[in-house]
């Protein structure tokens, strides 16, 4: 990805509540970096017109229509097939897909899209789940915090995150996630890699030397207790996770972890396509000044200066 | 805000599924116990419990009452919104007199004479939109002002205030500049007034919840009442207590829970005022009012909903 392209990022709606309610996040987001925002929904022929499908997506987060470079698309398909064709057209750095409207019953059979669209092209997936607390999704991000299983390969969310804060100006919070414990955990954690904060802040500066002045803490909780710990201790506005840690596999059926979409922040994960892309998004520059503006209102013309232009 | 004409079962059951799931079982148990199991003892005089729907359902009207009223009084204030800003769009129009010098014209870049005013209107319906959602405004408001406006704003807590501000600096300006006489003034600077008001009231809307006890108690007592009522119906029902049960346990869940999320307006959920289709509304009409050749379309509802 080159200095000068601007960051891609195309949401995927499914006109879900959980879609309108991520709209502050994306604002905030637009106003943090440079971005470009498509937004992108895909309409089954099968189940109505196309001009009535593009009326509801032109009706969908219609203030992002002055956000710079701002396109909407209507695809026909499934979405998966969608964004590989978008992603082929022009990369896309980020892809914003909210859970669906939840059902209220167990879904044996499904198969989540999200885990399917972490398994493409596109390096990294946000997300958020019906959960979600509107207090914390349109909130300017300050503390990010990136979750680490103790003891599993993979630094692609590390370095995500910690450019991402940085880029920022943010506080990176490294939350170490200890595996459950029985007979076998001791064994496995004996070969694994320290966990104490003097080595994971190396591990993060060694893999992103972007980050070497961010503030970064470290944090050690368990999966259960996760949600507490980004509350309280992290006061996180945004997670990141390694997207293939947290998908649950059954049968041949794949779902994001139901964890996640608990946890009433914005979740970025992080796919295996993120190991072979430089993933940068770029500050914006935004002027702030307490002076007050300054007025340029044109006077009224006297009677000598109406006959002089008259 | 919900405007399709039938609510689907599927927008409902999702928020009263997991309680209604787990009375059902709780009832089915009792009433197996008591008709197969032979635990008489559960049975319960149903005086009590009646006494007990009774005042339970003055609560729960009190309180949905409440809640409507907070609803109400929300969309009353975005329509004195609306009516607010056509009124300031006309007012600065044909109240300012206009003045066109060679270097600048209608809608100059500089965008403090009197066009400028109407962009600024708009710029406040979506700034005041966007504060009352907690969703960051500068993406919308960038386009719509002057550069150095948008600095000094972001240095402002309160972005709509800040707005209210700049344009009574401007209207002092264009009084000082001589092309507004101290009653027409007076007039405009009323309607910024009210405009100030309506901002006050929803801000208040936002910032003041109904009294938790208002919704701590009604969930409490819906329970009791949910998990005291297959008692009071095995004895008559027998084995068709969980499906009686259940359905009037409907009844009051679904009260309580219509309570709950249509008394806070403001929230960026689907029962809020739909702050923004008024938005467009405003914009549609101010613009049309000021002649601007391009002018956005409108917003029609997304599956019933509109926001």
């Amino acid at each position: 990805m080159s200095e000068s392209r601007a960051f891609e990022v195309t949401f995927l709606t499914s006109f879900s509540d959980t879609c309108f309610r991520a709209i502050p996040a994306l604002a905030q987001m637009a106003d943090s970096i440079d971005l470009r925002l498509s937004i992108v929904h895909c309409h089954d022929p099968r189940r109505g017109a196309a001009d009535a499908a593009t009326a509801r997506l032109r009706s969908f987060f219609p203030e992002a229509d002055r956000y710079p470079g701002c396109q909407r698309r209507l695809v026909d398909g499934s979405p998966a097939e969608a964004v590989a064709q978008l992603h082929a057209e022009r990369p896309i750095d980020l892809l914003v897909a909210p859970a669906g409207d939840p059902l209220g019953m167990p879904r044996l059979a499904h198969h989540s899209l999200r885990a399917t669209l972490l398994r493409g092209p596109v390096p990294a997936l946000w997300t958020v789940g019906p959960e979600s607390s509107p207090a914390i999704v349109g909130r300017p991000v300050r503390h990010v915090a990136c979750c680490v299983h103790v003891g599993t390969p993979g630094d692609a969310h590390i370095r995500l995150a910690s450019r991402y804060a940085s880029e920022l100006g943010a506080v990176l919070h490294i939350v170490q996630i200890l595996p459950e414990i029985h007979d076998g955990t001791m064994l496995r954690l004996a070969h694994a890699a320290p966990i104490d904060a003097r080595s994971a802040t190396e591990r993060v500066r060694r893999l992103s030397p972007a980050a070497a002045a961010a503030t970064i803490q470290v944090h050690v909780t368990t999966a259960q207790r996760l949600a507490y710990t980004l509350d309280a201790q992290c006061s996180a506005d945004l997670v990141v996770v390694d997207g293939q840690a947290w998908t649950r596999r059954r049968a041949f059926l794949r779902r994001l972890d139901p964890v996640l979409d608990r946890l009433r922040r914005p979740v970025i994960c992080v796919g295996p396509a993120a190991d072979s892309v430089v993933w940068q998004p770029r500050r914006r520059e935004r002027r702030q000044t307490r002076s007050w503006p300054v007025l340029a209102v044109a006077r009224r013309r006297t009677p000598a200066e109406a006959s002089l232009a008259g | 805000m919900i405007v399709r004409d039938r609510l689907p079962l599927r927008r409902v059951w999702p928020s009263v599924s997991r309680r209604l799931g787990v009375l059902f079982l709780f009832d089915l148990s009792i009433a197996v116990l008591y008709v197969k199991g032979g635990f008489t003892a559960l049975a319960l005089p149903s005086l009590p419990l009646a006494m007990m729907g009774a005042g339970l359902s003055v609560f729960l009207a009190f309180r949905n009452n409440s809640a409507y009223d907070r609803w109400w009084e929300a969309r009353t204030l975005w329509g004195a919104l609306v009516n607010d800003s056509r009124t300031f769009a006309r007012q600065v129009l044909t109240l300012v007199d206009p003045v066109r010098t060679p270097a600048r014209g209608r809608g100059s870049e500089a965008g403090d004479d009197d066009a400028g005013l109407v962009e600024w209107q708009i710029a406040y319906v979506h700034a005041l939109r966007c504060h009352l959602r907690g969703q960051n405004a500068f993406p919308e408001l960038e386009p719509l002002l002057p550069a150095h406006v948008v600095a000094w704003l972001r240095s402002q807590g309160n972005v709509p205030l800040g707005l209210l501000l700049h344009a009574g600096r401007t209207l002092r300006a264009l009084y000082d500049a001589g092309r507004l006489d101290s009653y027409r003034l007076v007039q405009i600077d009323s309607t910024l007034a009210r405009l100030c008001d309506v901002q006050g009231a929803c801000e208040r809307i936002k910032n003041t919840p109904l009294p938790r006890q208002y919704e701590f108690f009604p969930r409490v007592f819906v329970l009791l009442y949910c998990l005291l009522l297959p008692f009071g119906l095995v004895e008559g029902m027998g084995l068709l207590t969980p499906l009686a049960s259940t359905l009037a346990s409907f009844i009051f869940v679904a009260l309580e829970s219509i309570g709950r999320e249509i008394e806070a307006p403001f929230e960026n959920t689907v029962h809020d005022t739909p702050m923004t289709q008024l938005s467009r509304t405003i914009e549609i009409n101010l613009r049309q009012t000021a002649g601007h050749a391009e002018v956005p379309a409108d917003i029609r509802p997304v599956d019933g909903f509109v926001y």
